[in-house]
């Protein structure tokens, strides 16, 4: 059963790549292996070498880890990963025209979606590009979740958001006011800000200030 | 192991079953035929297997029939007028959750919103309301009314391409957008499309930053010099420098700075910035990985 599985879906994923001209974008959930159109499509990717399709993975965290990734990025031409935070769904998307979908409503109900309607293919296409405008490059990711998400910089963040002067939050942080400077001085550094106005507004754009949800 | 495509019955959408796989004619047979079976034409015996198997997508896959569009699970909407009528109907039939993208253009958004504005005093906000709009189609009155005041929206700010469309209930969507071929719309009420459809709206939201109210500089000259001195002050230059550039004293510079921290209601040069972002003052740049 399993074999046949995989024939069915290697045929959607096999049309799919077949038909994309200058694009396909992939957005794979955090367990991957339970990704198979996603892992087979980046697997043909991979040996077909294509230098004229962009290619746009998108996952999170926790995909990156995984092999299926890691050979990616080393076989396909021209891909571009990112990482977002939240669920993802397996959605392969060829030319922004044709969007292959995984759907699982219970186990016995797992079935691959075409879906060519120029409405809706458009409408995944465009909100794909959504989270991928929002979503940020590994290296950067690493970053934002070890630094800048530690306990303290949130500490500090959020004082520093209320409008907390220098002492009264080195007091609260319980650190000297030297100190304080200090870690205020490398946040700016990890947000690339020259001015305290422009870290304000650079961490409301990373997401380090609101509750995402 | 087979594998069925559905064309006819549900506009554009093929749902390939793990157990059926019958080979239809529309197509005719595929290109090159490399890496799957050809399709071939349908006989008795695939009419039979394409009933059964119809049969079995009926039941998992559809959840409501719609007197409008009878069975289909995805149906073409002429992309004017009348999708923004079908959209202000499914508006009007929530009765759990409605999101909103507007991201095209004012002759959607308007009747929408007004849709959506008469949901929300029906329902005294008894309606779980997300609205996903570029800078533009911000109408800041019902902003004001229902996200601000009454609290029974939100409505975040994002960089989405031309696109409109709504969800509702997580179970019908109708969505309209420009592509390579022109404007299409679609009235939408196959599960595996709104699924996808609603996890990447959550994506997008997720990073989007949410306006509570505009603010308002005064008349145009004030208005414009405040948008200067955001820029400045965005772009991390030094009080001197951004003076200059402006063509004003530091002290007068500071000044004005010092008024529109008291406008966004800020003490510190930090908190600035973050309410300024908030309050999508710099909708050119919201929500960005990168600097």
């Amino acid at each position: 059963m399993m074999a046949e599985d995989e024939a069915a879906i290697g045929n959607a994923v096999g049309m799919l790549l077949d038909r994309a001209r200058h694009s396909v974008s992939l957005a794979l959930p955090g367990n991957v292996e339970n990704a198979k159109a996603g892992v087979l499509a980046l697997d043909r990717l991979g040996a077909a070498g294509r230098e004229d399709l962009t290619v746009r993975l998108l996952s999170t965290a926790s995909a990156l880890a995984g092999a299926a990734m890691r050979d990616a990025e080393i076989r396909i031409p021209r891909l571009e990963t990112r990482l977002t935070e939240g669920e993802l769904q397996e959605v392969l998307i060829a030319d922004g025209r044709l969007v292959l979908v995984r759907s699982n409503h219970g186990p016995a109900d797992d079935c691959v979606l075409i879906i060519e309607d120029p409405a809706a293919a458009r409408a995944l296409d465009l909100l794909f590009a959504g989270v991928w405008s929002g979503a940020v490059r590994p290296a950067e990711h690493a970053r934002l979740h070890g630094r800048l998400r530690s306990d303290l910089a949130r500490r500090i963040l959020e004082r520093m958001r209320d409008g907390c002067t220098d002492d009264v939050a080195a007091r609260e942080v319980q650190v000297s006011l030297r100190t304080y400077r200090r870690h205020v001085a490398e946040i700016m550094r990890e947000l690339g800000a020259k001015s305290r106005f422009q870290a304000g507004v650079r961490a409301v754009e990373l997401g380090l200030l609101s509750a995402g949800d | 192991m087979r594998f069925l495509t559905v064309p006819a019955k549900n506009h554009g959408v093929s749902v390939v079953l793990q157990s059926a796989y019958v080979g239809v004619g529309s197509d005719g047979v595929d290109a090159d035929g490399r890496g799957h079976r050809p399709f071939g034409y349908a006989s008795d015996e695939f009419e039979q297997e394409l009933l059964e198997v119809s049969a079995l997508i009926e039941s998992t896959v559809v959840k409501h029939r719609d007197r409008l569009h009878g069975n289909s699970l995805v149906s073409l909407v002429k992309a004017d007028g009348e999708a923004a009528d079908l959209s202000c109907r499914l508006v009007g039939r929530a009765t759990q959750s409605l999101d909103v993208v507007l991201a095209s253009e004012a002759a959607y958004a308007r009747p929408v919103i007004a849709a959506a504005a008469q949901l929300l005093e029906d329902r005294q906000g008894d309606v779980n309301v997300r609205f996903l709009c570029t800078a533009p189609m911000v109408d800041w009155q019902f902003v004001r009314k229902y996200a601000t005041e009454c609290q029974w929206i939100e409505v975040r700010i994002a960089r989405i391409p031309l696109l409109a469309g709504v969800i509702v209930d997580s179970r019908e969507a109708l969505v309209c957008a420009d592509s390579a071929v022109g404007r299409r719309a679609s009235a939408i009420r196959a599960s595996g499309v709104i699924k996808p459809l609603l996890t990447l709206f959550d994506g997008v939201w997720r990073n989007s930053v949410a306006v509570t109210d505009r603010i308002d500089f005064g008349d145009h000259a004030r208005t414009e010099t405040a948008r200067r001195i955001l820029e400045q002050l965005r772009a991390g230059a030094t009080d001197e420098v951004s003076a200059r550039e402006l063509a004003m004293s530091v002290r007068t510079y500071r000044r004005y700075v010092a008024e529109i921290m008291s406008l966004v209601g800020a003490t510190s040069r930090f908190q600035a910035g973050v309410r300024a972002a908030e309050l999508g003052l710099f909708p050119a740049a919201a929500r960005q990985g990168r600097s």
